[in-house]
């Protein structure tokens, strides 16, 4: 009977078919890690130097903010399934507080920009440059996904009854996060 | 949820308040990919709310970051 019941109460967050996409995008950043991680064993002096130019404290307030983020959405997924208030403004906080990355990360591709780094520079670059940027795309992905998820609380369309669409949409969120908290300590820290 | 959001956020500044100690890099290194490992866990454990999905998918999204950072760390290890 107790059997029956855990069996029961187990269950996937979200869409199958969302899942699937997350696995496929942790293996792609997965295999562009340990490319980093090669290459880097391959010439340490150069991800040294090149490390020394980007800036850490950025990287440090960037992860506070998408693990902010991330709390404002897995409490919208909670409130929403107790049916109690709160959620859409919760989901605007996740926006919000997201957007430091955003504007942050726009910042520093500026500021290397105009130092004269790009993905041509060298090897470190290169990665650097190709992992943040695509990384990047999945915040801005996440971010029209926070829209999304806040204006169909809004209209009603999310009232908690059917918690398949939130739960998707925070997964992809959590993913995009879950990706950053490995990316910044390879790239800003150990190098 | 606020607890796991706080532990997150000492997991995270933990390693540079270990470096401000003066903690060596040879250390800090360990400590860091510590951290990462913990942080994961937690993330896909309380956030994704991965800890009441079926065991595979709970321990596929689990190992994904233990499994890079093991290839990491030995890389950095040879290095």
């Amino acid at each position: 009977m107790s059997t029956n019941t855990t069996a029961t109460a187990r269950y996937l967050p979200g869409d199958i078919a969302v899942w699937l996409f997350i696995f496929a995008e942790l293996t792609v950043f997965g295999i562009l890690f340990i490319g980093f991680a090669v290459a880097r064993s391959l010439n340490p002096e150069m991800f040294q130097t090149g490390h020394e130019v980007l800036h850490p404290i950025l990287g440090l307030v960037n992860t506070a903010a998408l693990i902010t983020s991330s709390y404002f959405v897995a409490t919208a997924v909670h409130q929403l399934r107790q049916r109690a208030s709160g959620v859409e403004w919760r989901l605007w906080a996740a926006l919000a507080v997201s957007c430091i990355y955003t504007v942050g990360k726009m910042w520093e591709y500026v500021d290397l920009y105009s130092q004269g780094y790009n993905l041509g520079t060298n090897t470190f670059f290169m990665f650097y440059f190709f992992l943040t940027f695509f990384h990047f795309m999945h915040v801005v992905l996440g971010q029209i996904i926070l829209i999304a998820l806040a204006v169909k609380v809004r209209s009603g369309e999310y009232d908690g009854s059917d918690m398949n669409g939130m739960e998707s949409g925070a997964c992809y969120w959590h993913m995009v996060d879950l990706v950053w908290l490995v990316l910044f300590p390879i790239l800003y820290v150990l190098s | 949820m606020l607890m796991v959001y706080i532990a997150l956020m000492v997991c995270t500044a933990l390693p540079v308040f270990a470096l401000q100690a003066g903690m060596g890099m040879e250390f800090l290194v360990w400590l860091v990919f510590v951290m990462i490992i913990i942080k994961a866990v937690l993330l896909v454990d309380h956030f994704m709310e991965m800890r009441n999905a079926p065991s595979a998918w709970r321990l596929t999204a689990q190992i994904w970051a233990p499994a890079i950072i093991t290839v990491v760390a030995a890389f950095e290890a040879i290095t």
